[in-house]
Order: C-alpha cells, then structure tokens, then sequence
C-alpha cells in the first residue's frame, strides 16, 4: 500500500491532483467551521469585487458572501458527485459482468441495452428526468447515475470477457468452483483498478453534469451549489463578472485534480512491464 | 454484399433504438408523480382545462396502458408531437423551425472539435515525452475540466464586452438590412464564440483520445516491418499508423455525437442561440414538458441518423467488417 | 580461405533502462556473415538475440540504446549512417522477417499493395512494372494464384501464406543480408519445414546472407553454416556449425544440447495392457462458424469427428497434433470444461460427459490439468497457498490436511516453503509452471491432463518440468493424457501416442513404432517435417551433458 502510494504521489499529475481534492476537501468538510450558518444570508454591502478585506471573493448583488457560497457549494457539488459515481459504477459493474462472464445471448442483451443508453443525448435525458421529477438532490443523483453507467459496463464487461477465457479462471472451473464465487473471488479483483480509475475521471464528469443542471435552474433549491452561483451571476455579467467566474474556478480545480489523480492511478496500477531483454 | 448486410443491420439497430426512445419517454411520463395529462399539458393544463381534456383524448390516455403506448408511438413515428398551448400551432412546426440552427451551431462546433483535435493528437503521438506532446496534453486537460457553461460566459465577458470583437447573443444582428452574402457574413460572424467554445471541450477529448489511438498503434509490429522496409517516416505515419489509428477515434466520434448535442443546451442558453437546445431551456423554465419530451426525441433522431454515417464512414475505412457479429 | 564478410558486427553493447535485471540486453558482442551462408543465432529467452537483431536495422525501441560498438554491412558503418541513407538501404540492400506473421502486416492494406509498397520507396515508379514484379515474387515464394490473392487483406490469409508475403517483401529488391527474428517458431511443424526450405532455395538463388535467430536446435541443424551461442548478453560460443553441435565446447552449450529433447529409444515392452482408465468413445464436437448473413452460421467446423481413445491406469497417452487439429478440444471435453455434441466419455467405469451439480463436482477432483502458458494460468492477485489450496479446499479437504498436502506437493515439486506466500509475478517461468503442477497434484488426481505443458518454456527448463513430470507420474501411479505439437518431447514421457489431424485420430501406437513405420501420410509428413532429423541420427551418443 505504501508503496502505491509513493508511485502514485511521485509522478506530478499524482502530486498535483491529490493537492486540488485535498485543498477542496478540506474546504469543503470545514465549511461549516469557515463560514459558520447560512450562506444565503446577507451579510454586509453588496457588489463588493474580490480581494476586499474580509471577502476574497466579493460579495453578490444582495450582499451574499461569494466564499461562503464557494465553500458550502464545495460540500453539495462533492456530495453528489460521489453518491452518483457510486451509483454508476455499481450498476454498471453488475451489468458489465453479468455480460462479460455470461456470453451468448445475455451479453447481446445487456450491450443492446448499454448501446441503446450510451447513444441518446444522456444530458438531455438527464434534464428530462429531473425535470419531470422535480429537481432534488436525489433526482439528480438518479439521472447522474442513469447517464453514467454505461461508460461502467462497457469496460467492466472488456476486462470480464478477456479474463474469462483466461487459463487462472479454468482452472477454477476444475476446482469445482461456482460462477458466483469465480466472478468474485478469481475475476473481479483483477478488474478492481481500471474501475478505480474510471471511477475517479466519472466523478469528474458528474461534477460537471450536476453543475450544468443547477445552471440551468434544475438545481435543488435548499442547498446552493456551484453551477446555480454562476447562472445567478448572468444577469450581472459585465459589472460583477466574479459572481459567474470564481465558483467556475472551483468547479475546474475540483475536475482538474480529478482527472490528474485519475491519470496518475491509471499509471501507478497498471502492471509494470519489464522492458527487459526479449529472447 | 458483407458492407451491405452490416449497414443493414446497423438500421435495424437504429430503428430499435428510436424505439427505445419513445419508449423511455412514455415511461417517464407514466412515472412522473401527477396524472399524465396534466404533465403533457404542462404549465398550461392549470389554466385551461378544456386544453387538459384534449390531450386526455388525443392520447388516449383513459384508455389501458398497451394501447396508450402504441398510439403515443404511432404519433411520433409520424413526428405528431403535440400542440403548444402558448403559440397554437403544432409542436412539430415549432421544433423544425429552430432545428437548422442547432444543426449549424453543432456541425460547426463537431468539424472544428475534429479537425484541431485530430491535428493536436497526432502531434503530440508523434513526438511522444516533448515538450510539446506535455503542452498539449496538459491543454487538453485544461480544457477538459472547464464547464462548457462557464467558458462561454468568460468568452463574452473578454471578447464581447471588453474587447467588443464579436458579438454577445444571437444568431445574427436584429433589425439589420443585409444582402444575402452580408448577412452570411453577420451570421459567421455571430457563430465563431458559440461554435469554438462548443468544440473547446470537444477537442480536448478527440485529442486525448487520438494521442492514445496512435500510441497504441505505433507499438505495433506491421510499424517496424514498414520502417524495416525502408518506408519514410512521413509514409509511415500516414498510411501505416494514422489508417490504423482513424478506426478507433471513428467509433469513439460517433459515440459522443449525443453528448455535443447536449452541449448546445448550454450554449444555446448562454449565447441565446436561437436552436433547439434553447428551446429546450426555454420548455424547463415554463413546465412545457411536452415541448421538452418532444425536442428530446427529435435530438435522438438526429444522434441516431448521425451514428448510421458514421458507422457507414467505419465500413468504408476497415476492411475487416465481414468479421463483426 | 578469405570469405567475403557481409556482415560484421564487432564489440556491440546495448543498455537495458535502470531498473531491469541487468545492465546490458547485450554486451560486448561480436560476430560475422559471411556473403552467401546462414549464420543461426541461437539461445534461450533473455539471452538477447533478438535485440543484437534489431539493432543491426537500428529498429530498436527507444528505451534502449547501443552504448558502443560496430556494425558494417559490405565494409558500411550502418550505427553512425544518417537516417535517409539508412533508410535507404533497408529494404533494398538488407531485409528483415519476424517472428509474428499475424502482426507482421498492416491489416488495413491489401498484401499486393505492401508488396508494391517497398518497390515504391525504393524508386521504381512505373506501377506496371512494380506490377509484374510483385506477382513474380508472388510466384517464386510459392504463394498460391498470385494474381487474386495480391487483392487480398492479411486477415483473409493462412499464418504460413503471411509469412511468405512477409519474406516477399524482404526479398524483393534482392538485398545481401536477410535478417530472420524467429520467423518459424509461431507456425506449425509443417509449415515450418516449408519455410525453411523456401529461404534454403532462396539462398542458393540469390546469395543472400542469412542472420537466422532462434532458440530451435534442430532448426539450427538443418540450416546453418555456421553457430554462434548466446546466454545472458554476451557470446559463449561461435563457430561452424559442424564444430559447434558435434562437437560443443563452452559448458552452457553443452548443457542446452544435452536438454534437447531427442526421439527416446523407448524399449518397445509389451506390457500387459492396463485396465482402462478413460474411454473416450465416439465423441463429437462442432463450432458453428462466425459467419455473415443476418442470420448468421455459415456451416458447422467439425472441431472433433468421431474420436475414440483409451487411456490405461498409470499409463501415459500423448495426443500430437498441429493447430486446428482438435487435440486442445478433446483435453477440453476430456474435462468437462466443453460438452460434447455426441459419443460418451466413461471414467473409471461411469459416463461423465452429461454430469453435472453435485456429482459433477464430485468428479474433479480426479481429473486435473496443467495448463500451456504458465503467465496466465495462476491467478496474479493470489499468494501461492491459496492458489495451491483452495480448489482442494472446495471439494472438501480439510484446510488444515490442505495445508499439509500442499507441503508434502510442494517439496516434490522441487519448490521452498517459503513460496507459499509470495505472488506469481515474483517466480520465474518455469517455477510458476511447476505451482501449476502443485495445484493439480493436491487434489489427489488418477488422471492429469497436459495441454502443451512445456511448450512454453525454455528448452532447458522444460527437460526439468519433463523430469518431474516422469517422477511424479512414478511416484503416484498417475494417468496422463500428454497433449503437445512436439513429437520428441512426446517421446520423453508418453507410453502411446495418438496422431490427430482436422478432427479424427489417424493413427495410434508407440513412439518408435509410429517412427519406424508410419502408416497414414499426415504422420509420415509430421516425421518428415521434424527439423534436426540428419544431426539426431549422426550424435546419437554426444557429449555427456553437464548437469
């Protein structure tokens, strides 16, 4: 374990993206403590730009303080991007394996299936279903999750499929051993890091998804997040330009450091091959 | 004749998805807490309710659930899509109206993305562990973890408002008198923000995607019996690596075709792009949920039309096709 | 006598990156090619013969690079040419074939056109008479109807028919060195034969140089002039080949010749026939084959027609076949991991082919297998003792007598205890091999089948997995039902042998009996195409081997 680590935080993208989430997720568990009660609560002059004293991000048109709403936002946008990246990606292993180690007419089945969700326009479902179940953090997690899986199955069930012909996993079958416990025990540890690593590049895209959902005013209205903070500073592009753009500098750390801990993993677990001298 | 019966299939396949669609929208309908008349009627079922009974008619909807899927599928394979309260005309007019401008704010965003994605990728395979292969990766990564949204609004602010070099909304200038050309021009000149800030996004995926594509491909045994061959290196690259590496990024292309067109939802909104991405924002805001359901159909059609190129692109690129199942 | 040297290569060292095993891929190695002779480079995996291969191309992938050292084709400094005049000669005045020929071409362009390709570089640009070259060649390397195949994908092609396009392309500006990286060892033993003789006539047509590598002493012996030994880097030995098979003077040599394997004068005993163990009565197998049509199913591959076998308590059985034989579908059948289509398979008395459940699992224990490639056949997440333990642990045994089995196994196969907690990726071939031979041996099997047990490792290694194999079977009365392409590793340990060709067993008999007289022509083609044949019969007594 330690030794993954060391691999994982020596490379810089490994570094750098594990120093993004930890300064988010700190912002984000300590919110409450920063910006003790409501940040929707009006606390001093409005319009103020950024980097005035006591408000280093300015405050909006109704004196709301813009940290505040950084940081409180961090706790939603984290949230649900995980809560839905959880969802996808055990909907989606199930189904990648059940098709990848059954074969035959299941495994067409389930791809017609996965194909069928994976070619529709998934952002414009996405708004469909929260819309016409009315925006809530769990409408959005469900469509989150529904858009999300099939990118999931797809590579669960490559691994599943050239694995299960694998020598390892026959001799298993000779054991006596059952599916059940073949899928688990023989072939799915050996799928854990490449799901790891899309787990960590979806939960990027699901803070993305959520964050363009609140923009478009789908948001769920108790909790404020990033992407409603940006919508809501439209109307006042050109004087208060901060309202729209600071929260749009959270939302690209949160996704940078995301993406580079995901590319940092993908290298750290894959196996090393030795460039050794062929025969 | 294999080509043949692989796009055959491929239709058959289309079909089953637009009726997969259809599908998932009735369900959604039905699963929808409130009685699925009022949902299609929308904000205007609480203000008229002659128009709620209507629709009950129209759809069937007092009739038992099979028969209520049929007739909703028989209308929209016959694009019936309803009819808005608020203008009083059929929603199809309405959709088919907007439709051509998302088709070109799209198609152009899509043939951007491409091309310099394409580009970037291939330039950062082939000097692999540079500067320059570092540069642009981590651009496209850059650009990868911006919200499309934001980008858009950030582009206003700098170019329209405080460069006042393009313009800021719409599709082209209100009010002004044009030749044909000059309004080509105007209507060029109202695309550039909307389109790049659309395709941004894209290029940094199609590049990653590319760079990997021709990594992989540049590992293989056929590229070192080509060098062993004495082929130039310029041949190598494009017709042993780039043949190679076009089948992979062609078939990752087609499968982000519907995600651009949800991008346009967004970039309609911010740039208030007169398409149907717009509409669609417009149909969340006023409860049109028929409206919504409708633009969500239409948009999978699209997709799926679009896909059928591609895959007919694919069958022409790989002469392997016979051996799909 | 002055020969002409074609090729020279003097002092030549490439460096492994850090972190490898070793410093150099190649270290301080010099040999020559004499214009018009084979030279066969010969050694067992990591000796660094395929990248000395390489770099004479400078077709090395960048993490390694030559540190120092020489190479001159025709009196040529090929390592500090620049890359236009390099890229000039490949090709044209040196050619290079590889070991893979179903990688080897670009899938996506037709043979003819990668023919014409080389032509093209080379200057010839009038299409007509690259044209006609190409179908000439075509011809010469035998390729059938030249005039339809030239349009024609890779894919569609026989691995065999790929390589002779492979060796068009290398041949086909008549270059004065052909560089060979292991062009025969992924095809079949008859194929094999044919491509050896193709690049003998095209040798003595053409006078072209051979640089021949492998790690087949028989091929070795069939083709070359002259020998040269590698090990770990460097040279152990070089010279003609008469002086260097007959008459091996560096030990590692004497040691690889000592472990080839040889046709065994197995004494010809006629024991008293064992009862049956096994009766594989009838049986048949189909594929339905991928086919086209919206239907699908072009026709049904008959995988295994008819096959009837009897394998007796104690006795060893092999099962030889080329690909597409059938032979690894009957070890499957024989299994249960494959049900038959039709016929029966009887174990010790009782028809196994329809169980299933409970007495399904009942039955595995008694039937085990030792798989091919022994990278893929231990799971990589597992330590050693649960993968030697758990399947028995499965069926039943108690874990603590699981424990104890597999310490009494492991001793036997020569493995330390201390292995038990380690994981796969920490031990050599040959030693995950014999964990592999330790997770069957637990179960208390009657009967083991081998699918192509050795044919993966090193041909020193695998006379130790051989050995083993003999003495295990000794000690445990063990029934084995050998499956192998090699017909002398199938003389090191089986008793009987069956000959399977497309699906049917043609012929069935003791080694020696099979050899002296082979009845049915596949067989005798299979004798015919082992290579080494003249050098096994002129060293029937050679040097003693050091252990």
């Amino acid at each position: 374990m330690k030794h993954f680590l060391t691999r994982l935080l020596r490379q810089p993208a490994g570094a750098i993206g594990a120093l993004m989430l930890l300064a988010i997720g700190v912002l984000a568990l300590g919110a409450q403590w920063f910006y003790p009660g409501d940040p929707w609560a009006m606390v001093t002059d409005p319009n103020l730009p950024p980097l005035s004293p006591g408000y280093p991000f300015g405050t909006d048109m109704l004196g709301r303080d813009v940290a505040a709403g950084v940081a409180h936002g961090a706790r939603v946008s984290l949230l649900i991007g995980t809560i839905a990246t959880v969802v996808a990606v055990i909907v989606g292993t199930v189904l990648g394996a059940v098709a990848g180690y059954s074969g035959g007419w299941v495994d067409d089945f389930i791809m017609r299936f996965t194909e069928i969700f994976q070619t529709i326009p998934g952002f414009l479902l996405a708004l469909l279903m929260v819309a016409i179940f009315g925006p809530s953090i769990y409408s959005i997690v469900g469509a989150i999750g529904v858009i999300s899986w099939p990118a999931v199955a797809r590579l669960v069930r490559a691994e599943f499929l050239s694995l299960r012909t694998r020598d390892f996993v026959k001799a298993a079958v000779l054991g006596g051993q059952s599916s059940a416990r073949i899928v688990f025990r023989q072939i799915l540890p050996n799928t854990l890091s490449p799901i790891v690593v899309a787990a960590s590049l979806m939960m990027a895209t699901a803070i993305l998804l959520e964050s363009a959902i609140s923009f478009l005013g789908l948001g769920d209205r108790s909790m404020i997040t990033w992407g409603f903070m940006i919508g809501a500073g439209r109307t006042t592009l050109l004087q208060s330009w901060w309202l729209s753009a600071v929260p749009g500098v959270a939302i690209f750390v949160t996704v940078l450091g995301l993406n580079l801990l995901g590319d940092a993993l993908n290298q750290a677990l894959s196996p090393r091959r030795r460039e050794g001298a062929s025969a | 004749m294999d080509r043949l019966i692989f796009l055959a299939r491929r239709c058959i396949k289309a079909v089953l998805v637009i009726l997969c669609v259809i599908a998932i929208n009735f369900a959604l309908i039905r699963a929808a807490p409130g009685d699925p008349a009022t949902i299609l009627a929308g904000e205007a079922g609480a203000v008229d309710a002659g128009f709620v009974e209507r629709i009950r008619q129209d759809y069937g909807l007092d009739k038992p659930v099979p028969v209520q899927l049929l007739t909703y599928m028989k209308q929209l394979l016959t694009f019936d899509l309803g009819e808005s309260y608020r203008e009083h005309r059929p929603v199809k007019e309405i959709v088919l109206e907007k439709l051509p401008a998302t088709l070109l704010l799209t198609l152009s965003a899509f043939v951007f993305s491409v091309i310099v994605g394409v580009s970037l990728g291939i330039a950062a395979a082939r000097r692999a562990g540079s500067l320059l292969d570092t540069l642009i990766t981590a651009g496209s990564l850059v650009f990868f973890a911006m919200p499309l949204f934001w980008i858009g609004l950030l582009a206003i602010v700098v170019f329209s408002m405080k460069l006042g070099w393009l313009p800021p909304y719409g599709m082209s200038t209100v009010g002004a008198e044009f030749t044909a050309w000059e309004t080509m021009l105007d209507v060029a000149r109202h695309l550039v923000m909307p389109a790049v800030t659309l395709g941004l996004f894209y290029v940094a995926i199609y590049t990653r995607v590319t760079r990997a594509a021709a990594l992989e491909v540049m590992d293989q045994d056929f590229v070192k019996t080509a060098r062993a061959k004495g082929v130039p290196e310029g041949r190598v690259w494009r017709r042993h690596i780039l043949r190679n590496s076009v089948l992979p990024v062609i078939t990752f292309i087609s499968l982000q075709a519907g995600h651009i067109l949800g991008g346009s939802v967004l970039i309609e909104t911010v740039f208030a792009w007169p398409g149907i991405g717009r509409l669609a924002f417009d149909a969340l805001f006023q409860r049109d949920y028929n409206l919504l359901l409708a633009v969500f159909f239409v948009s999978s059609v699209m997709v799926v039309l679009f896909n059928l190129i591609a895959d007919f692109l694919y069958s022409l690129a790989d002469p392997r096709i016979e051996l799909q199942t | 006598m002055t020969e002409d040297v074609l090729l020279h290569i003097r002092d030549l060292s490439v460096a492994l990156p850090s972190g490898s095993d070793r410093a150099f891929a190649v270290q301080e190695v010099s040999l020559q090619v004499p214009a018009g002779q084979t030279v066969c480079v010969v050694g067992e995996s990591g000796s660094g013969k395929s990248v000395m291969a390489n770099a004479v191309m400078r077709l090395l992938p960048r993490v390694l690079r030559v540190k120092s050292g020489q190479i001159t084709l025709a009196g040529e400094d090929l390592l500090s040419l620049d890359t236009e005049s390099l890229r000039r000669l490949r090709g044209s005045r040196m050619g290079m074939i590889f070991q893979e020929p179903m990688t080897a071409l670009n899938p996506v362009m037709t043979v003819g056109e990668q023919i014409d390709e080389v032509l093209l570089v080379h200057g010839q640009r009038d299409p007509q008479v690259r044209e006609r070259r190409v179908l000439e060649l075509m011809q010469e390397m035998s390729l059938p109807e030249p005039e339809t195949l030239r349009h024609r994908y890779p894919f569609q092609l026989s691995g065999g028919q790929r390589q002779r396009v492979v060796i068009a392309i290398a041949m086909a500006l008549e270059p004065q060195l052909l560089i060979a990286d292991e062009p025969t060892t992924a095809l079949d033993v008859t194929t094999q034969a044919q491509i050896l003789a193709l690049i003998k006539r095209l040798q003595t047509t053409h006078g072209v140089g051979v640089l021949f590598i492998t790690h087949d002493f028989g091929v070795v012996a069939d083709i070359a002039d002259r020998v040269v030994v590698m090990q770990q880097g460097r040279v152990v030995e070089s010279g003609t080949a008469a002086q260097v098979l007959r008459h091996p003077e560096h030990p590692y040599t004497r040691r690889l010749i000592g472990a080839v394997p040889r046709l065994r004068d197995a004494a010809d005993e006629v024991t008293a026939k064992p009862a049956p163990l096994l009766q594989i009565d009838g049986v048949n197998k189909s594929y339905r084959a991928r086919g086209l049509g919206l239907f699908g199913g072009r026709g049904r591959t008959k995988a295994l027609d008819g096959v009837s076998l009897d394998i007796g308590e104690g006795e060893t059985v092999g099962l030889i076949g080329e690909s597409g034989s059938g032979k690894t579908t009957l070890g499957q059948c024989v299994m249960r991991l494959l049900d038959l289509d039709g016929g029966r398979i009887v174990f010790n008395g009782d028809p196994i082919q329809a169980l299933r459940g409970r007495r399904l699992k009942a039955l595995r224990p008694q039937i085990q297998m030792i798989f091919q490639d022994p990278f893929a056949s231990l799971n990589p997440r597992h330590r050693v003792g649960r993968i030697v333990t758990e399947n028995a642990v499965i069926c039943g045994v108690a874990p603590a007598e699981a424990e104890r089995r597999m310490q009494e196994v492991l001793t036997m196969v020569g493995l330390d205890a201390s292995a038990v907690n380690r994981f796969p990726h920490e031990f050599s071939g040959g030693q995950r091999q014999r964990i592999g031979i330790a997770r069957a041996l637990v179960m208390q099997p009657r009967l083991i089948v081998a699918d192509e047990a050795v044919s993966a490792l090193d041909v020193s290694v695998q006379q130790q997995v051989l050995t083993l194999l003999r003495d295990v079977r000794e000690r445990l009365g063990l029934a084995m039902l050998f499956i192998t392409h090699d017909l002398r590793v199938a003389s090191q340990i089986c008793d009987r042998i069956a000959v399977m060709h497309k699906g049917r067993i043609v012929e069935t008999g003791t080694v020696q009996a099979i050899a002296r007289a082979p009845a049915h022509p596949y067989t005798r083609s299979l004798f015919e195409a082992m290579p080494g044949k003249a050098w096994e019969r002129d060293t029937e007594h050679p040097e003693p081997a050091l252990a």
